[in-house]
């Protein structure tokens, strides 16, 4: 019986924030959200993949980033450092054990390695930094100005000030997290069993402009967290 | 950089058209220089040019501006092929 999944509400900092759960006890993973188009074309995979994790009596949890999927909170007031510290709030909530990330969800797990947080394991696939999601976001929106007929330069959606809102792909983002996003590195792997992915598993859902689901790609991301957390 | 043949550049540029398009490799295989793609291809419209682009910066190792990018370079193959090889030995 694939593992039921559930919802519960749990204030993140800026307000109440949605978080999906599968399965129950220790060890529990937290996936970390990946940021704006790409967890809407990797969310269902996802889902098919904590199902499958459930199944192999593993529990995770998936948190909404507050301002983005079904978040109450207004996203131009969100901070990078919000997304961070929210989801060292889920995690506490929930009682994660393990931190995992794909593409730009990678850039939230920095906060899982410091003196401040207990240290969580952390896994990655195909991480990605911060500027290439920005200019990934502006090329997409100068695409739509084109298609809808405006003339547009990459300069009209750089930020200009921190508290100024910015129109990006479907986004009204501040200035202030556009720089953040832009200046964002991956910290390599420090922790002793810490774990980056090589290689593929399965197809990249996240550079698709019509993903769809993946089942190859769902269960080959359970068996490397199970393999992964049990080891 | 010596070391990046045209093959190679060949390779990564269909390696990359089936990532993004979503496109058999079967299909991408039979690609030649005269291959029509943007209006050709379903699976690309706009949006995709954005990813592929980016994605071509990122496996090419090159930096591609925006006033590069006009309706001849994804006309076809060919194009395509020629652009990335000249981006990589610049």
């Amino acid at each position: 019986m694939s593992g039921a999944l559930h919802y519960i509400l749990r204030d993140c900092g800026l307000g109440r924030e949605q978080i999906l759960c599968a399965g129950e006890g220790e060890p529990c993973l937290l996936i970390l959200p990946p940021l704006f188009d790409e967890m809407h074309k990797l969310r269902r995979t996802l889902v098919m993949a904590m199902r499958a994790l459930a199944d192999r009596g593993i529990a995770s949890i998936l948190p909404d980033l507050p301002g983005l999927n079904e978040s109450q909170t207004p996203l131009s007031q969100c901070h990078l450092s919000d997304w961070r510290s929210a989801m060292r709030i889920a995690a506490d909530e929930c009682g994660a054990t393990h931190v995992a990330g794909i593409r730009s969800a990678c850039l939230l797990d920095e906060g899982f390695f410091d003196d401040e947080f207990r240290h969580l394991p952390r896994w990655r696939y195909a991480p990605m930094v911060g500027a290439r999601l920005t200019t990934q976001m502006i090329r997409a929106q100068m695409a739509g100005d084109k298609a809808a007929g405006r003339a547009s330069k990459r300069e009209d959606y750089e930020p200009v000030e921190d508290h100024a809102s910015i129109q990006l792909s479907g986004y009204t983002i501040s200035g202030a997290i556009m720089t953040q996003l832009t200046a964002a590195t991956i910290a390599p792997l420090s922790g002793k069993h810490d774990h980056l992915v090589e290689g593929s598993l399965g197809p990249a859902l996240w550079l698709r402009a019509e993903p769809g689901e993946s089942a190859e790609l769902a269960q080959a991301l359970a068996d490397s967290w199970a393999k992964w957390m049990t080891q | 950089m010596a070391d990046i043949d045209s093959h190679h550049i060949d390779a990564q540029l269909r390696s990359l058209l089936c990532d993004v398009l979503g496109l058999e490799e079967t299909q991408v295989a039979d690609f030649d220089s005269t291959t029509e793609l943007f209006g050709a291809l379903p699976e690309l419209d706009s949006m995709a040019v954005a990813g592929l682009l980016t994605e071509m910066e990122d496996r090419l190792h090159i930096t591609i501006d925006d006033d590069e990018v006009d309706g001849e370079l994804f006309a076809t193959y060919g194009n395509l092929l020629a652009f990335a090889e000249g981006k990589v030995r610049a």
